[in-house]
């Protein structure tokens, strides 16, 4: 009997240890796991990270080499947005650094030029986010950038709209200038995604009636 | 006696093994990996060798992969290159639209000694635990050797072994969890599988949207699907 009840109370000791981990398990469904983002990281840097949680690991350690698992809940849940948004979203940041730096360095920076921005995604309030993301990050590197966004009449844009992306931007662009809605100290710059299974941003440049694709 | 014990529980399925996605397999994906996705792309596949994965596991896992773009229309050619046939790469690399390699690794694994004692001794009614954890890295190039896209994704997987843990898991199967939830059986192998499939397909799709723009649409199909908003 005291066997026994020594085997159960093991048991349960296991399971108690193993309510920590961020896997799925008895106490942890799959779909609760799927909304940690967790990497493995070296005993030292999760110190630095948790000094509370994680002990200094030995200066001189000469045993097997101690990792650990940092998780964090994501912001987002899985299914919360759609996937579409929450790829773009969820690097914009980053990706909207990227392209800003790829536009700037295709145009000269004298003279100095407005700039123009606007998105192009299916979804209008991810567009505005977009939008919005890179005029900030343009304004923070100093730019001089434009809240206006240069509009065509509805007949092109009834024609564009039915044209494949890689002609519907180029034409866009020659008419912004055809129209003289865009100016020579002028240059807008475009981010999209070109097909609707990609949750990747891409953008363009608007110069002199000249479309260059960035990336 | 007891040193058969644990082929005894082995023989009936003794072991549940929990798959946990790490850094990039459960970020979300819009590609669907059945439709033709990659129609007319030539794709090369190489899946290097390394100190966890032996030549024959790389070409399972090569042809794997060539299956996954085969089934989404590209012309798919497979290559696991060894010291002797560096020529046939170098030769095979100029021809494709895209060429992906993957390398497998890994990155922890974790067992302890003293857990495996008391398995034993208390005929596995305490769980023996192992942990592994590998990394996919993957890098994908345009015909030119271009960099396109990268990422290492990150799979963690818990292997419980024991007449016990199996037990419960398996009543929590049958009487408690949905058919998403359930962890018995061969779910890790198949969810992992669905995990690395789809984001290799996201990223490849990612890579020759890339390619594309950067080559201004110049080998883009006539037919591509607009975005439905444009200018």
């Amino acid at each position: 009997m005291e066997t026994l009840v020594f085997l159960v109370v093991m048991s349960f000791v296991i399971v108690l240890e193993r309510t920590s981990d961020p896997s799925a398990g008895v106490l942890r469904g799959k779909q609760e796991a799927r909304n940690l983002e967790c990497q493995r990281i070296s005993a030292a840097e999760a110190h630095a990270r948790h000094p509370v949680q994680v002990p200094e690991p030995p200066a001189r350690a000469t045993g097997a080499q101690v990792d650990a698992l940092d998780c964090q809940r994501l912001y987002m849940r899985e299914g919360e947005r759609p996937a579409r948004d929450e790829m773009v979203l969820s690097s914009l940041r980053r990706d909207v650094a990227e392209l800003v730096a790829a536009a700037r360095a295709k145009v000269p920076h004298e003279p100095p030029l407005v700039w123009h921005v606007d998105a192009f995604y299916p979804d209008q309030a991810v567009a505005a986010k977009v939008a919005v993301a890179a005029r900030t990050h343009m304004a923070e590197l100093g730019l001089t950038v434009s809240d206006r966004v240069p509009l065509l009449a509805a007949g092109d844009i009834a024609v564009l709209g039915r044209l494949p992306a890689q002609q519907s931007y180029p034409t866009a662009c020659a008419r912004y200038v055809d129209q003289g809605v865009l100016g020579d100290d002028h240059v807008f710059m475009g981010l999209m995604i070109v097909d609707g299974r990609e949750g990747q941003l891409h953008a363009g440049l608007c110069r002199r009636g000249q479309w260059t694709w960035l990336r | 006696m007891m040193a058969l014990l644990p082929l005894v529980v082995a023989s009936l399925g003794g072991c549940v093994t929990v798959y946990q996605p790490l850094v990039g397999l459960q970020r979300p994906t819009v590609i669907d990996f059945q439709q033709d996705n990659f129609a007319g792309q030539k794709i090369l596949v190489r899946c290097l060798p390394q100190d966890n994965l032996n030549r024959n596991q790389a070409q399972v896992l090569c042809r794997k992969i060539s299956t996954l773009f085969s089934n989404q229309g590209a012309d798919v050619q497979t290559l696991v290159p060894s010291e002797r046939d560096t020529g046939d790469a170098e030769a095979a690399e100029r021809l494709p639209d895209l060429t992906i390699d993957t390398k497998v690794r890994l990155v922890s694994e974790q067992s302890s000694l003293l857990l495996g004692i008391a398995s034993v001794w208390t005929f596995t009614l305490v769980p023996n635990v192992g942990e592994y954890t590998f990394a996919h890295d993957v890098i994908i190039r345009d015909r030119e050797g271009f960099a396109l896209a990268t990422a290492t994704l990150q799979a963690r997987f818990i292997r419980y072994f024991g007449l016990g843990v199996w037990g419960v898991n398996g009543l929590l199967d049958w009487l408690v969890r949905s058919d998403d939830e359930k962890l018995g059986g061969n779910v890790a192998q198949q969810d992992f599988s669905r995990d690395l499939y789809r984001q290799l397909s996201q990223l490849t799709f990612t890579a020759m949207m890339r390619s594309r723009v950067m080559h201004s649409f110049a080998d883009a199909p006539a037919a591509a699907p607009p975005a439905k908003e444009q200018p």
